[in-house]
């Protein structure tokens, strides 16, 4: 039942002139499910957000809905609601009329619109502020009010641009919580469009990585980050850091150091691969400490340690390749000083193979 | 591919398509011009069309025209007597948009400059609107002032300045008068435009990078203003020019102007091709005008790169 | 350059500039209530000019020439003006129009005047209130264009892809989202358009024919030389005309808080 799909894309394309918006875009979206499309501005998500919501044909392709296909259906005619990002609200009509504008359209009774819109101001807090317009609003307040008008015709699915994008930094922590929660409360499925990749995990239960058009991988936010499927999801999700390598049989070689055992993923023998490591899995070692486990061990220089909150950030400059490493740990453990030198290990276990994402 | 590149797909993405296809679109945008670009053409294109090819006929005794074509009537427009005529209008014209600019210059810089966005509005307000109050109105006040039972004699005469009135109106004089009092509006505006554009940042840079007032005026602030400038120039000097009730009332036809010239051909000697081979040189003297007025914006724009 | 627009000299100027503006139609008005004929011999006030205006038949019927004309003239300017303003806005990239729609205002009233005057004899369309409705209304379509494109340019699409999506199809989003929006612009442009229609002189002058408008009424008073009563019917003109640019202005202002959102373009 909750695995239902509600929103189906199909090999989505769309130009404008000679960019591809939208390049064989396939997701599927599932019911009462928190889906979030992250990436870079100029990826496509918000072109394929407004597709989904009916601005915008696509070139080729197909949006289905329930299982039905959404074809050259205007705006009007789709069950579907979006939040702006510029919020959109009408300036010249009063917090309540503009959250009352969707059900008025479908030409319900007054006594209906009216105990519907008192509920959903209800539920966005806002009571206190029904008679007010736009512009006597703060911009916390104008974002509730076009959830709230997003939310009140119980689309199928709620479509969010950049819903946090105008707030200040507190506001929108507040709000990725608070929308997560209304989420829940109502029972709605969500496809929120962000930039902000701390966003996306915060609030998503999926996620779609997109670049140039395409989709890079759709995972949780926890495999995102544990299992990237290329080097850009792998930077574009958290730090990581990056040594460059070449397949060969049986595994990865960097220069210098022996083969390492890793699945390739079906890359050719002979093509360049990245290995990378989160820096909490990265080991600074002290003089003379040796590690069990399998791993690379780079000789080379730390650059600065820097401490955020209970954790240590350490930059070591490796010696062959020049290649920074960021080292975190728990600030109790760690105490080198800035330009001496070092070691560090990174554990094969830890280690992931990283194609380069598809041009 | 480097399109790829740029920040936004959406950059070549114009308004957001409504669900229209790109042809319901573009049908629906001709609908919005066409009926204004007919109305246009009936009434505006043809009209003025028409009195350029009637230029080139002959105009008979009782006003009829003979379709011959020729160039008779430019060959009279040469006549000392016309263009004499056409020359003084080019000179009170060109007083009258040099004392606008003058006059206009730190009024326009004195609006812009006051700090309160609030007082140059007010004082915009009031500089622009006599412009929209009824022209003959305003050209007809300065005859209560000037004419020889009029306030300024009268006032003149009671302080004991002089005995008898003088001859304040119907000289060239009260032309460029009425002209100026008429037009300043319309050179302030965009003075105040251009003004106001500049940055007193652009001003303070500049002198901290060395540069002698003089130099800061040639480099920065002469490029910005200069659009400013010739968009007064252009707006005084065409009205002026064509003027019909400024000269017929305050310079009581001793100081008459190509537009009464022409306004004559039509109403009273009732020669239509020759009124028309006036428009036509009217309208070359306008474009004469405007091409120096693209010459000066190109040159302006390239000394803005220059420096 | 440091003591910017804190110089004096500056203030007296501007005040002897604004004297200047005012001061010849102050005296006007001043004088429309003077209860003698002379300019230099102040009898005593009194309205008696204004009386006589009431009873004058030809300035009436002129007046009500003037409103007609205006009345038709602003009507078609401002349906034309505001398609205008939207095709140009949104509907058409061309530079060649965009310069092309503020021709109509640089063409001198004698050109235009003479051209429409030939025009209409041309075709034997009759010269009066029709033909200076078609005048009044080129020049006005630009004006109006113009007014109700700078409210659109500050409009946000966003609020009417909004109501698209929140149900409501594109004819009544127009009429319930669009215009309203836009309605101040409208306005503006109507009251502009009207203000400048009522006063115009040349090219009415030219295509009016037998029919006098009020400023043609005028000028025939006017040549005939200086009387009290166009003192009173002028005072009554400025001040009407300048009752009506304030109010346009009122309507033009961009409100606060009406200047849509701030994020404007959908960064993909």
């Amino acid at each position: 039942m909750s695995s239902q799909n509600v929103i189906s894309i199909e090999s989505a394309v769309k130009r404008f002139g000679d960019v591809i918006a939208l390049d064989r875009v396939s997701i599927e979206i599932r019911e009462n499910e928190f889906f979030a499309l992250l990436g870079p501005s100029g990826c496509g998500k918000t072109t394929l957000l407004r597709a989904i919501a009916g601005f915008g044909v696509l070139d080729s392709g197909r949006i289905l809905l329930d299982g039905k296909d959404l074809g050259h259906s205007k705006p009007y005619d789709r069950p579907v609601n979006m939040m702006f990002q510029s919020y959109a609200l009408f300036p010249h009509m009063r917090v309540r009329d503009n959250i009352a504008y969707g059900l008025k359209a479908d030409h319900l009774p007054k006594n209906e619109i009216e105990a519907r819109v008192d509920e959903v101001l209800g539920i966005a807090d806002m009571h206190a502020l029904a008679d007010r317009r736009p512009h006597e609003l703060s911009g916390g307040q104008r974002q509730r009010v076009a959830l709230a008008r997003a939310i009140i015709k119980r689309p199928r699915v709620l479509l969010l641009d950049e819903p946090l994008a105008a707030l200040d930094r507190k506001l929108r922590q507040e709000m990725q919580i608070e929308l997560k929660r209304m989420q829940h409360e109502i029972g709605l499925t969500f496809v929120v469009v962000t930039h902000d990749q701390e966003e996306a995990m915060t609030m998503a239960d999926r996620i779609a990585v997109m670049r140039n058009g395409r989709v890079l991988q759709i995972a949780p936010p926890q495999e995102l980050y544990r299992r990237p499927a290329d080097r850009f999801v792998a930077s574009f999700i958290g730090t990581m850091n990056l040594l460059e390598g070449t397949t060969v049989a049986g595994g990865v070689t960097i220069p210098g150091h022996e083969t390492v055992p890793i699945d390739t993923g079906g890359a050719g023998l002979g093509s360049p691969l990245a290995l990378g490591i989160r820096p909490g899995d990265v080991r600074l070692l002290t003089e003379g400490e040796e590690i069990d486990e399998a791993s690379i061990v780079l000789a080379g220089i730390v650059e600065t340690t820097a401490f955020i909150g209970s954790q240590s950030h350490t930059l070591v400059r490796v010696h062959e390749t020049a290649v920074a490493i960021t080292v975190t740990a728990s600030a109790s453990t760690v105490l080198v000083e800035d330009g001496s030198p070092c070691r560090v290990a990174l554990p094969y276990t830890a280690l992931l193979a990283l194609p380069d994402p598809p041009e | 591919m480097t399109a790829s590149k740029t920040p936004t797909s959406g950059a070549g993405q114009p308004a957001p398509e409504v669900g229209f296809t790109q042809r319901a679109r573009a049908r629906l945008g001709l609908l919005t011009v066409v009926p204004t670009l007919t109305w246009w053409v009936i009434f505006l294109v043809l009209p003025i069309g028409l009195v350029l090819v009637t230029a080139f006929f002959k105009g008979a005794p009782y006003g009829e025209i003979i379709y011959e074509p020729g160039f008779g009537n430019l060959v009279r427009a040469t006549d000392p007597l016309y263009l004499g005529v056409l020359w003084h209008s080019v000179v009170i014209a060109t007083i009258t948009t040099a004392i606008c600019l003058v006059l206009g210059y730190p009024a326009a810089y004195f609006i812009a400059t006051r700090p309160q966005a609030r007082t140059r509005t007010v004082l915009l307000m009031l500089v622009i609107l006599p412009f929209w109050t009824n022209f003959l109105i305003r050209t007809y006040a300065w005859i209560i002032l000037l004419n020889r039972e009029g306030v300024v004699n009268g006032i003149l005469k009671r302080i004991g300045l002089i005995d008898e009135p003088l001859s304040l109106l119907y000289n060239d004089a009260a032309v460029v008068l009425g002209l100026v009092y008429g037009y300043l509006p319309l050179m302030i505006l965009p003075l105040y435009a251009a003004i106001e554009r500049i940055n007193p940042q652009v001003l303070e840079a500049a002198a901290d990078l060395g540069a002698r007032p003089l130099r800061v005026l040639r480099t920065v602030v002469l490029p910005l203003i200069i659009p400013g400038v010739v968009a007064g120039v252009v707006f005084v000097f065409v009205p002026s020019l064509g003027n019909i009730p400024v000269p017929e009332l305050l310079g009581g036809g001793r100081s008459e102007m190509i537009g009464n010239l022409i306004n004559r051909q039509f109403l009273t000697t009732r020669d239509w091709p020759f009124g028309s081979m006036l428009v036509l040189l009217l309208l070359l003297i306008l474009m004469g005008l405007l091409v120096l007025q693209s010459l000066v914006l190109r040159r302006n724009r390239k000394v803005r790169i220059d420096d | 350059m440091t003591n910017r627009g804190r110089n004096p000299l500056l203030v007296v100027y501007m005040g002897a500039l604004l004297a200047f503006l005012y001061l010849p139609i102050a005296i006007l008005i001043v004088l429309s209530f003077n209860d003698s004929k002379l300019a230099m011999v102040w009898r005593g006030f009194s309205l008696r000019w204004y009386e006589e205006l009431m009873h004058d038949g030809d300035m009436l019927t002129s007046i009500r020439n003037t409103l007609v004309i205006a009345l038709i003239a602003t009507l078609i300017s401002v349906v034309f003006g505001t398609l205008l303003a939207f095709g140009l806005e949104r509907h058409t990239r061309s530079a060649a129009l965009e310069n092309g729609v503020y021709l109509p205002l640089m063409i001198p009233d004698v050109v235009t005047g003479i051209g429409l005057l030939s025009f209409f004899t041309a075709i034997t369309f009759p010269l009066g209130t029709g033909s200076v409705i078609i005048a009044h209304s080129v020049w006005g379509i630009a004006f109006a264009a113009a007014i109700v494109r700078t409210r659109l340019r500050g409009f946000d699409r966003a609020v009417e892809e909004a109501s698209l999506d929140l149900g409501m199809r594109e004819v009544p989003t127009f009429l319930r989202i669009t215009l309203p929006i836009i309605w101040p612009g409208i306005v503006a442009a109507a009251l502009v358009v009207f203000t400048l229609s009522i006063d115009e002189f040349i090219i009415a002058y030219f295509t009016a024919g037998q029919t006098v408008t009020f400023p043609i009424q005028v000028y025939s008073m006017i040549r005939f030389g200086v009387t009290p009563e166009i003192n009173a019917v002028a005072t009554i003109m400025l001040l009407f005309s300048m009752v009506l640019i304030l109010t346009a202005y009122l309507f033009a202002r961009p409100r606060p808080g009406r200047r849509s959102a701030d994020a404007e373009e959908p960064t993909t």
